[in-house]
């Protein structure tokens, strides 16, 4: 192809910020929100890695003063996701080999690959919002207010709707246990 | 509320996993610092490859010189195609040189902007893109570019040309349809795919081309639905 087209540098807003250090808080977070997303541990780290190379293509571009970087990152990381879900639809996946737990004052034996697994299970037949909203919370470990920003809802909306969504899961763990 | 059960699904990114990342990042940093360091173009769509063939296609359209015997030319509206099977020759491809305009002189330039545009659409840059083809007898007229990143993070480009074109595609999946139940539009996906020298519709990418006010105007993006929004904007 000898055609090329020479395209002027675009007189944007540059940015002195520390993409190391936004790497390194971030990724665990990222990763976190894809893995609550989709239960897959490589697909989390597939849509982890298409989230960072498409931040760092348009780094030239973030404005600090429009957004902080995990609102931008995470902005970007969902994105991703509602392209992947468009793709391939998946709700329930593979088994994960998550890491061993330890145990919790909550009563549930976390050492248990079951339950986690059921955890997971039971997540993923949340209405997509309320899966949405876990993944904010739980995987991105975003407050309310953040997560009230993304979903356009209000804080207390927020709050009022996760103590209802864990409240069922911690519900339906039980009675799993039970039986 | 106890809800430190709903934590224990989380767990650290795999060591060579954020390693391997990492590289590519900085890979990727080097090359973007070099780029710009030498000024040199760079395509800055997310489809690159359908993007080289629309170019191609838009630059080799310069008039009916090109349509073969075999070739099909088609009227959409007041919009001429010429379907092809043969891939455009590389010698007469031309090298055009944008210069970058701020948007707000866009109208003025003859270049206008689809309005009231929803809040999803967000121009990409504060400025498009003027390709001069003054002095270079393979192109015919100027054309201009202007980028709006979509709902879903993608790309859409509407390429203004100053006159009327034709437009060479490898499809004959072309569908006609209509902007605002009035004004006749070609729809195709695809594009010229350098590599294999033919053309591709699995690029995904569609295009939407049409004449209004002796203008050739051609929207690409991912999504057909968008195009179409998009283009019966400018339609008052």
């Amino acid at each position: 192809m000898k055609e090329s087209k020479a395209i002027t540098i675009p007189n944007v807003h540059q940015e002195t910020l520390d993409w190391d250090e936004i790497y390194q808080s971030m990724l665990p977070r990222v990763f976190n929100y894809f893995l609550y997303r989709t239960g897959d541990l490589n697909i989390a780290q597939d849509l982890a890695g298409t989230t960072f190379e498409r931040a760092w293509s348009k780094k030239a571009r973030y404005r600090s003063d429009l957004a902080s970087a995990q609102t931008w990152m995470f902005g970007i990381a969902r994105n991703v996701f509602r392209e992947y879900l468009r793709e391939s639809r998946k709700r329930l996946s593979s088994l994960v080999p998550f890491e061993q737990g330890t145990q919790h004052s909550d009563g549930f034996d976390r050492d248990s690959e079951d339950t986690k697994i059921l955890l997971r299970r039971l997540i993923a037949m949340l209405p997509e919002k309320d899966q949405e909203l876990v993944a904010l919370k739980y995987g991105a470990g975003l407050n309310n207010r953040e997560i009230a920003g993304f979903l356009h809802l209000t804080e207390s909306n927020v709050g009022t709707r996760l103590f209802r969504t864990v409240e069922s899961l911690r519900k339906k763990m039980e009675e799993n246990h039970e039986r | 509320m106890k809800d430190d059960f709903m934590y224990s699904l989380r767990q650290e990114p795999e060591q060579t996993f954020s390693a391997s990342l990492k590289k590519r990042l900085e890979e990727s940093d080097r090359q973007s610092a070099v780029m710009l360091a030498s000024g040199k173009a760079r395509l800055r769509f997310g489809f690159s490859l359908a993007m080289l063939g629309l170019i191609l296609a838009i630059l080799f359209s310069v008039s009916s010189v090109r349509a073969k015997l075999r070739d099909l030319v088609i009227k959409i509206g007041e919009q001429g195609v010429i379907v092809s099977q043969e891939y455009p020759k590389a010698d007469q491809t031309a090298l055009v040189k944008p210069i970058a305009v701020p948007i707000s002189q866009a109208a003025e330039n003859g270049v206008f902007l689809p309005a009231p545009l929803p809040k999803v659409f967000t121009l990409a840059d504060d400025h498009y893109l003027f390709y001069q083809a003054e002095g270079n007898e393979k192109v015919r007229g100027d054309w201009a570019e202007v980028t709006w990143i979509g709902p879903n993070d993608e790309k859409i480009t509407m390429t203004v040309m100053e006159k009327e074109v034709m437009v060479l595609i490898g499809s004959e999946s072309l569908k006609e349809i209509l902007l605002k139940g009035t004004h006749t539009a070609g729809l195709y996906k695809g594009g010229w795919n350098t590599d294999t020298q033919s053309w591709d519709e699995s690029i995904p990418v569609y295009s939407l081309v049409f004449v209004k006010e002796g203008q050739s105007i051609c929207f690409t993006g991912s999504n057909s639905e968008d195009l179409i929004l998009m283009a019966e904007l400018l339609f008052p």
